[in-house]
This record gives C-alpha cells, sequence and structure tokens, in this order.
C-alpha cells in the first residue's frame, strides 16, 4: 500500500488511495496518481534518477488551510503489512499547480543535491572512479555517504579535467555512464554499482507478473550501436548500420587509449543486450535498483528464459503494477 | 421504510477509552473509514442528545454486542431561574433536604453478531429535555472495538418498498491476468447496492420524502432501514448514498405516487 505524508503548514497529513487504518490512519484523499519513474537515460549507465509527475487530491484535506498551499515537503513509502515495515522510496517537495472546486493538483519533485562542480577540477593521474565518487561525496561537497561495495574491482582510471561549472550529479551521471557504472541516491547514501553487479536477485514464477492481456512481457531491443566514440578513440560493434554513440573522454591522456577502448567496448555491450519489460503486482519487496530479475516465459511459441537487471523501475499505484525494465541476456529454456 | 433525518442530535460524544490516533470525534465524520478505536474488546460511547432523538445507528463497528440505554442525565436537580438557582431544596417536613432527581434509565442489549455488515439501528422513546444514549460495545476477547458512524436523531417513516428489491454488490477490488493464466486478485472494498420502489401518498409522505430529505441532503449519505415492518434483519440497514442522480417520482394514481430509489453503499 502506497504511504504518503504530505506536510501542509507545518502539520504532517497521512494519506493514501484507499484508507488505511494502520498504527495511525491514513485517508484516502488521493483521487489520481500519475506513474512514479526512476531509471537511468542511457541503457549502459548514469544516474538512478526519480521522476514522478504529481498527484490530484481531495479538496477536503484542505477545509482548514484554504486556499492549498503553494508547496510542501511530502515522502512516500510502501508497505506490505504495517506502517512500521514501510519503506521510503521518495522524498521531496510537491509544488501546487491548480485548483478547482472538485479537485487539488501538485506536482512533485525529488529531492535535489545542488552542489555545483567547479571549473577545472581536476582527477588524474592515478585516480580511480571510486575516488572520484568519494570526493565529491565529500562533506563539503555533496555531502553524502558513499557506498561502493558493488562498484568494479579494480575501478577504473580517470584522468579528467571539467571545463565550466555543472552540477555534480549531472558529471557524475556522465562519468558513471562512461565507465558502465550507474548510482542512486537514497537517504543520505549514494550507491555505486557497476552494470554487471547485482543488487539482489529475484525469480519469478508465471504467477508472479502479469500478462499477457493486462501488460504482455515484451522483449525488445535498441537501436544497435555502430560505433562509440570518446575524444580521439572509437570502437566498433559487428552492427555496423547501427547508430552512433558519442561520449566525453574521462581518460584523457592515458596510455594509447587502451583504457577509452576498454570503457567504449562495454558501452556497445549494454547498449546492444536484449532488453525486457515486465509488470508485477505490488506484492513482496520493491524491485531494488540493478536487481537481478529471472523468469520463465512460458506464453511464448517456444518457452523463453530472461535474466535481466532492473534499470527503470515504474510504479503505476492506479493500476496497482510495477513496471520493470533492464538488460539481459533472452534465450530458449 | 425509515431514513434517519435530521441525523444531527448527537451535541457532545464522548468515549470512555481511545486510541489517540483514532478520537471518537472520527465518527462524527460522513467517511466510515475514519474509525473510532477503543483499546479494548469493550468500550462505552456516551452521546448526549437533543431532546425528540428517537433513534441511533452506528456503522462500521466489528462489535458483536451493542447495548443501548437511554437516560436523563441522573444525580442532583440543579434549577436554573434566579429564583431558586442553587439546588432544590424541599419545603414540607416530610422531604426536608436535597431534591434528587432519579430517572429511570431503559436498557436495550443487541447482538449484531448474526450479520457481519457491522451495524446498529436503535429506536428509543425520547424525553422531553436533553438525554443521554450510552453505548456499550462488546466483542470477543482479543478485538479492538471500533466503530465508522454514530447518529442519531429523527427518522422519518414510510411505507415498505414495493415487491422486487434488487439487492447486489459493487466491487472496487483488482482483478488481473498473470502470466499463467491465473489471476491476481486484490480484494478492496465492496459496497452494497440496494434498488426499489415506493409507493407513498402524495400530499404527505411524497412530497416530504422528495423535499424534505433528498432536496435539502442532496446525494448523502444517509442511514437507511429499507425494511422495517415486515423484517427487522440488520440486512435492510445501510448507510448509502444516492447512486446515478437522485430519486425520481411519477404520479400515476389520483392520491399516490411512485418514487425510485437507487442506494449505494457509502464506504
Amino acid at each position: 500500500m502506497l504511504l504518503v505524508q504530505q506536510t501542509i503548514n507545518a502539520v504532517v497529513n497521512k494519506i493514501s488511495i484507499e484508507s488505511h487504518n494502520l498504527e495511525a490512519p491514513y485517508y484516502n484523499r488521493i483521487f489520481q496518481m500519475d506513474s512514479l519513474n526512476q531509471g537511468i537515460r542511457k541503457a549502459y549507465g548514469g544516474y538512478f534518477k526519480a521522476d514522478i509527475g504529481g498527484y490530484v487530491l481531495s479538496p477536503e484535506l484542505f477545509t482548514g488551510d484554504w486556499p492549498p498551499p503553494i508547496n510542501g515537503a511530502i515522502s512516500m513509502a510502501y508497505s506490505a503489512i504495517t506502517e512500521a515495515a514501510a519503506v521510503t522510496f521518495l522524498t521531496g517537495t510537491a509544488h501546487r499547480t491548480m485548483f478547482d472546486r472538485e479537485s487539488v493538483k501538485y506536482d512533485i519533485y525529488g529531492d535535489q543535491n545542488d552542489y555545483v562542480v567547479p571549473d577545472a577540477t581536476a582527477y588524474a593521474p592515478n585516480d580511480t572512479l571510486v575516488d572520484v565518487f568519494t570526493d565529491q561525496c565529500g562533506v563539503a561537497k555533496m555531502n553524502l555517504t558513499l557506498d561502493s561495495t558493488l562498484a568494479r574491482n579494480p575501478s577504473p582510471g580517470v584522468t579528467y579535467t571539467t571545463s565550466g561549472e555543472q552540477l555534480a550529479v549531472d558529471f557524475l551521471d556522465g562519468i558513471a555512464a562512461f565507465f558502465t557504472h550507474m548510482f542512486y541516491i537514497f537517504d543520505g547514501t549514494l550507491y555505486l554499482m557497476d552494470m554487471a553487479a547485482n543488487n539482489g536477485t529475484r525469480t519469478l514464477t508465471e504467477n508472479d507478473y502479469f500478462g499477457p492481456v493486462e501488460s504482455p512481457v515484451e522483449y525488445f531491443n535498441n537501436v544497435p550501436c555502430a560505433i562509440a566514440k570518446a575524444g580521439d578513440y572509437s570502437a566498433q560493434s559487428a552492427y555496423y548500420y547501427g547508430d552512433e554513440i558519442s561520449e566525453t573522454d574521462y581518460t584523457t591522456g592515458s596510455a594509447a587509449g587502451v583504457d577509452a577502448a576498454a570503457a567504449l567496448a562495454l558501452i556497445i555491450t549494454y547498449q546492444n543486450k536484449d532488453r525486457c519489460r515486465i509488470a508485477i503486482p505490488f506484492l513482496g519487496d520493491l524491485p531494488a535498483p540493478g536487481e537481478q530479475i529471472t523468469l520463465v516465459d512460458t506464453s511464448q511459441i517456444v518457452s523463453t528464459t530472461m535474466v535481466f537487471n532492473a534499470r527503470i523501475i515504474q510504479y503505476d499505484f492506479d493500476n496497482d503494477q510495477i513496471i520493470i525494465e533492464g538488460e539481459g541476456e533472452v534465450t530458449a529454456t | 421504510m425509515k431514513v434517519l433525518y435530521p441525523n444531527n442530535y448527537i451535541t457532545v460524544i464522548e468515549a470512555d477509552e481511545e486510541n489517540a490516533s483514532y478520537p471518537i470525534t472520527n465518527v462524527e465524520d460522513n467517511n466510515t473509514q475514519k474509525v473510532w478505536k477503543a483499546t479494548s474488546n469493550d468500550a462505552v460511547v456516551s452521546c448526549i442528545c437533543t431532546a425528540g432523538a428517537t433513534a441511533i445507528v452506528v456503522f462500521n463497528t466489528n462489535a458483536t454486542a451493542i447495548t443501548v440505554v437511554t437516560r436523563q442525565s441522573l444525580g442532583l436537580d440543579w434549577q436554573p431561574a434566579l429564583a431558586t438557582f442553587g439546588i432544590d431544596w424541599q419545603a414540607s417536613l416530610a422531604t426536608f433536604g436535597i431534591d434528587w432527581v432519579e430517572q429511570t434509565a431503559v436498557t436495550t442489549t443487541y447482538d449484531i453478531s448474526a450479520s457481519s455488515i457491522g451495524q446498529l439501528w436503535a429506536d428509543f422513546t425520547t424525553y422531553a429535555e436533553g438525554f443521554v444514549v450510552s453505548l456499550t460495545f462488546t466483542a470477543a476477547a482479543g478485538t479492538i472495538i471500533e466503530a465508522g458512524i454514530i447518529q442519531a436523531g429523527i427518522p422519518k417513516v414510510y411505507t415498505d418498498p414495493l415487491y422486487g428489491i434488487q439487492e447486489g454488490l459493487k466491487d472496487y477490488s483488482i482483478l488481473k491476468e498473470l502470466n499463467s493464466g491465473g489471476f491476481y486478485v486484490r480484494k478492496r472494498s465492496v459496497a452494497r447496492t440496494l434498488t426499489f420502489r415506493l409507493l407513498e401518498d402524495r400530499d404527505e409522505d411524497f412530497y416530504e420524502f422528495l423535499y424534505d430529505v433528498v432536496q435539502v441532503v442532496g446525494p448523502g449519505p444517509l442511514a437507511w432501514r429499507v425494511v422495517h415492518k415486515k423484517s427487522t434483519d440488520w440486512e435492510w440497514i445501510i448507510f448509502a448514498l444516492f447512486d446515478g442522480g437522485l430519486p425520481a417520482g411519477s404520479h400515476d394514481d389520483r392520491i399516490f405516487s411512485y418514487i425510485d430509489v437507487n442506494l449505494i453503499e457509502s464506504i
């Protein structure tokens, strides 16, 4: 069940789509809710970022606070059983967009880390990707705890000097994608993980996911990458008819472009992997970013097995389903 | 058929026990899911009612029995007029002393365990002045008593609906097909529905129902006892609003008129 806490004029209001009489009551004041999307923008890595539209609330929630305040702190959690067991998956701000006599609509914005990386910040010659993240997570910078347990070991070397100011999360988004890593921020900790790492595993039986009428399982592929370029270096794939990917080179000056070539080869690998999208009910634990999922699908003409990692997770509360997308390998069972 | 309107005769409501997150004032809300929770399996709710109320209703409770006690305030009879401010002393030798005014309490216990719907409609004789209705809720050991709605007022009474009442359920559950061909089911609220026709005399009941109740209240919700003469089953009691628009009537007779009513349970 979705458990939302929205602060209205310094008072925390507990609301949900349905009424839940838990340790404290959560009243059914949410009329409609957009899907909450979390994911990485590129198929090969980057910042696993939350992106949510908004929600429509009952005017009844604001009878003592009319007109509805322009904004307020918000947190969203999910629990299958009790309030104490709820897991918070989003904190941020709700900003009013409109209200009428039937509804009040707020857009929702996740928490933003606004640290800006200064111009000409240099990493070289013996810095690694983990070193860069460690530096940017420092108290005087992003002020986050870094968890690099699932990062590649040894961590790839970085030789790079920033040009111009940019948000640290944007800088880290680019460098993580270049080295086929992804990261997400939760509750004051930045989790950095190799795209090859599994952030937990689960196996789905055919009783655990929807289809084919409701949300058929989709197996698909990106437009293939023919060539990946970074600075003076490039790597080619077998799919010469595909598109080009162009990335910033974060290994500038390393020996003969060996590090760049290795990074670009991995980018091509992840861009060209098989992809899968499934929908599951809100049962058990929520899927984790990068979690490896194995499923067998006998609804195909030949029984099919897909092993993939969750890279995009969409919480569709209105339709009571979680849509998971990621890359991996599809085979005949 | 009875419909509880007016239904605002409770002026003060108190409970002898309540969970701080679920205060007794929650039952004054029209949302049946906004419940009062006690802290044990027996609790007493006291309602101070305005004179005239002749019925009290309870909805969405998990109690298996409710004892309804009506009484005027027991104790000393304080005089309100200036001439007799204070305690009412008796003048004659035979009764010198304080004048105790002891009211007779009327107690009725309702067993509502036969129906799992969890609701009560209790009629009683009213008093000339403000009075108290005490509701003692009881349930099996280990149960925490709760209730969603408590209202008191004066029911408007009509003839029972004609034969042919339609009764059903509206399901808000989620049912989706899984890849195995089986189904994922998440049970959500299921609302009761009732559709029936009344035949009332036009000049009094028809117009009273249409203009003194429906037009004033709008869609509702209200407490209904759809059948009260031919059956006293708890199942005929419902806290409902008008479904698909307000009731409409037709004047097919010189004196009597039909009214078609569609109700859906407020959940």
